[in-house]
C-alpha cells in the first residue's frame, strides 16, 4: 500500500527456516541487515587503514627528541630493558658483551634469562673476537 | 559474474544467520591478534629507537676486556687514542647501575664530561648538569615519578665515597617522549658519576669519533697500540673496539626478526585460535551442518558452498583484523601500552611514565590480516568441506 509505514523486520528473524535463502531467489538479500554488516566491515577496515596512515605520518613528530638525546649521550640503549638491574645486555649490548644467565652448552639455555625468554627485540651478543681487518681495509 | 556476487551476498547473510557464532569467531580472532599486533608494534618501535642509537652514536666504542668480561678502563688511556691519525674526538663515559631510594629503585648512572653539556637540550625540563658544589643530576621520567622528585629537589647523599659524600640536586628531568632508555637514567658529569661509584680515574668506554672512512684504520690502531696495563705490570685488560657495523649486525632484521620464544608463544595461541574457530564454525555447530545439507538438497554445488563460506570467513577475518588494529593503536597511543609495556619492557611499571615506543607499520598490519585469514579459514573451510561432501540426508540429520 502506497504511503503505508512498514516496520523494519529484525535480522534476528533470519534464524527462522521460513526465511532461509533459496538459490538465486534470496529474499533475505533485500533486507538491510547484510548490507549494514558489509558496509560496517568496510568502514571498520577503512578506519583501521586511516588510523595506521595517520599514526605513521606523526612518527617523525613523536621521535623529535630521540635524535638529540642519542647525539648528546653518544648512543645509549639498544634493547627492551630500561635499567641494568636484570640483564645489562638487554639494556645495551655495549654495556655487557654477554647475557649473564646464558649457560652456554645447555640446550635452550639462552632462554634461562627472563629478559631473553620472551623478548620483543632479542639480539645476538657482540662477538668478543672481531673479524680480522686486512691491510687493504677489508674484513 | 552475477551468480558469484549473489553467492557472495549469501556469505554476508550467513554472518547474520548465526550472529553469536560470528561474534565469537571475530572476537576470538581479535583477542588472539591484539596482543600479537601490540607486541609487533613495540618490537618495531624499539628497533627504530635502537637503530637511531647506533646511527647517532659514536663511530667506535673503545672499552676493556678481561677474562671474557667487560671491565672498567683507566681514564688516562684517552690520550693514547687521541694521538691516532683520523680521530677527531674522544669522549670518556661512565655507565653503571645503582639502587636508590627507600624501595631500592634501579637506576642507570651515566656520566659524561661537563663540556659535553655546554649546549641546551630540548628533551628535558630544566637544564643539563654542570660543575657545582652540589652534585647536579638529570633524572629519567620514570625514576623521578617513582622517587617523587621534582625539579630543584634535593637528594641527601645516597652513595659512599672515601673522599666524602655530597647532597645532590635535580636540575633536570627527561621529557616522557625522549627515548625509552631515559626512563631510569641519572645523567650527570663524569666527576660526579666517578664519585657516586667511588671509582675515580676509571671509565667504562671511550666514545671515539673519526674522520669519515677512518673507522677501520682507527680500530686496528687501537687494538695494536693502546694498552691499559700499569707500568711494570704484565697483566691487565686488553682493548675491545665496537664499531657501528658490529652493532648493526647484531640487530635482528626482517619482519619476524629473532623474537624467539615470543614468536613461539603466539604460534601456540594461533593454533588454539584455529581450534576455536573449527568448533564454532561447523564441528560443534549442528545447525550449520543442517544448513549446508539444505543448500545441497536445493541444488547448491560443493564449490558454491565453499565459496559462500570463503566470503563469510574473509569478512569475519577482515573485521577481526581491523578491530585488532584500531584497538592496538588505542592501547598503545591513548593508554600508552598500559600493562603490556611492563610485560615486554623490563623495568617499566604497569603504567609507564615514559612514552612507549611503537610503530604499527603497514607490514605488521598486513601480517595481522593474513594471520586472521589463516586462522578463520583453517577453522571454517575444513568443517564446511566435510559437511558439503556428505550426503544432504546425512548433513540434515
Amino acid at each position: 500500500m502506497l504511503g503505508a509505514r512498514v516496520a523494519p523486520r529484525s535480522w534476528t528473524t533470519l534464524k527462522r527456516p521460513a526465511n532461509f535463502p533459496t538459490f538465486f531467489n534470496i529474499p533475505v538479500m533485500k533486507r538491510s541487515g547484510p548490507r549494514f554488516i558489509f558496509v560496517g566491515i568496510l568502514m571498520l577496515t577503512m578506519l583501521a587503514a586511516a588510523a595506521l596512515t595517520a599514526d605513521n605520518l606523526s612518527l617523525a613528530r613523536r621521535r623529535s627528541h630521540a635524535d638529540e638525546f642519542q647525539r648528546l649521550l653518544g648512543g645509549l640503549g639498544l634493547g627492551p630493558s630500561v635499567d641494568l638491574a636484570g640483564c645489562p645486555m638487554c639494556f645495551d649490548a655495549r654495556a655487557s658483551f654477554a647475557c649473564k644467565e646464558d649457560e652456554g652448552a645447555l640446550p635452550g639455555s639462552k632462554f634461562l634469562c627472563r629478559h631473553h625468554a620472551c623478548s620483543v627485540l632479542r639480539y645476538r651478543p657482540i662477538p668478543l673476537e672481531p673479524a680480522a681487518i686486512h691491510k687493504d681495509g677489508t674484513r | 559474474m552475477t551468480k558469484f556476487i549473489e553467492i557472495a551476498g549469501t556469505g554476508v547473510t550467513a554472518i547474520l544467520l548465526h550472529p553469536w557464532r560470528s561474534a565469537v569467531t571475530a572476537g576470538a580472532v581479535t583477542v588472539v591478534l591484539l596482543p600479537y599486533l601490540v607486541c609487533l608494534g613495540l618490537s618495531h618501535g624499539l628497533r627504530l629507537e635502537a637503530e637511531s642509537s647506533i646511527q647517532l652514536g659514536a663511530d667506535l666504542y673503545v672499552s676493556g676486556i678481561q677474562f671474557g668480561h667487560k671491565v672498567p678502563i683507566p681514564l688516562v688511556a684517552k690520550s693514547q687514542i687521541e694521538r691516532i691519525d683520523g680521530v677527531t674526538e674522544v669522549v670518556p663515559r661512565i655507565v653503571g647501575a645503582i639502587a636508590i631510594g627507600r624501595n631500592r629503585e634501579s637506576a642507570v648512572v651515566v656520566g659524561m664530561p661537563v663540556d659535553r653539556f655546554a649546549t641546551g637540550a630540548s628533551f628535558l625540563e630544566g637544564r643539563l648538569p654542570g660543575q657545582n658544589s652540589v652534585n647536579e643530576l638529570v633524572l629519567g621520567s620514570e625514576l623521578a615519578h617513582r622517587l617523587n622528585l621534582k625539579l630543584d629537589s634535593r637528594i641527601p647523599p645516597f652513595y659512599q665515597n672515601a673522599q666524602g659524600e655530597k647532597v645532590s640536586s635535580v636540575v633536570g628531568i627527561f621529557r616522557p617522549d625522549a627515548p625509552v632508555w631515559q626512563a631510569n637514567l641519572i645523567l650527570t658529569t663524569l666527576t660526579t658519576a666517578a664519585a657516586i661509584f667511588n671509582q675515580e680515574g676509571l671509565v667504562n668506554d671511550f666514545l671515539v669519533y673519526c674522520r669519515p672512512g677512518y673507522e677501520d684504520h682507527v680500530r686496528a690502531k687501537v687494538l695494536e697500540t693502546v694498552s691499559y696495563r700499569a707500568q711494570g705490570s704484565s697483566g691487565g685488560p686488553r682493548p675491545m673496539v665496537i664499531q657501528r657495523t658490529d652493532l648493526t649486525a647484531v640487530l635482528p632484521t626482517g619482519l619476524l626478526g629473532q623474537q624467539g620464544v615470543f614468536e613461539l608463544h603466539f604460534v601456540l595461541v594461533f593454533a588454539v585460535g584455529i581450534l576455536v574457530v573449527l568448533v564454532t564454525s561447523g564441528l560443534g555447530l549442528s545447525e550449520r551442518r543442517r544448513e549446508i545439507g539444505i543448500l545441497k538438497a536445493t541444488g547448491w554445488q560443493t564449490d558454491e558452498i565453499l565459496f559462500r563460506s570463503l566470503v563469510e570467513g574473509c569478512l569475519l577475518s577482515l573485521a577481526a583484523a581491523a578491530l585488532a588494529i584500531v584497538l592496538g593503536l588505542v592501547w598503545l597511543r591513548v593508554f600508552n601500552g598500559f600493562w603490556i609495556a611492563g610485560v615486554f619492557l623490563y623495568g617499566a611499571g604497569v603504567s609507564p611514565a615514559f612514552r612507549v615506543p611503537f610503530v604499527l607499520a603497514p607490514a605488521p598490519a598486513l601480517l595481522t590480516v593474513l594471520i586472521a585469514l589463516v586462522v578463520v579459514m583453517t577453522g571454517s573451510i575444513y568443517s564446511t568441506w566435510r559437511a558439503a561432501t556428505a550426503s544432504p540426508a546425512e548433513a540434515m540429520r
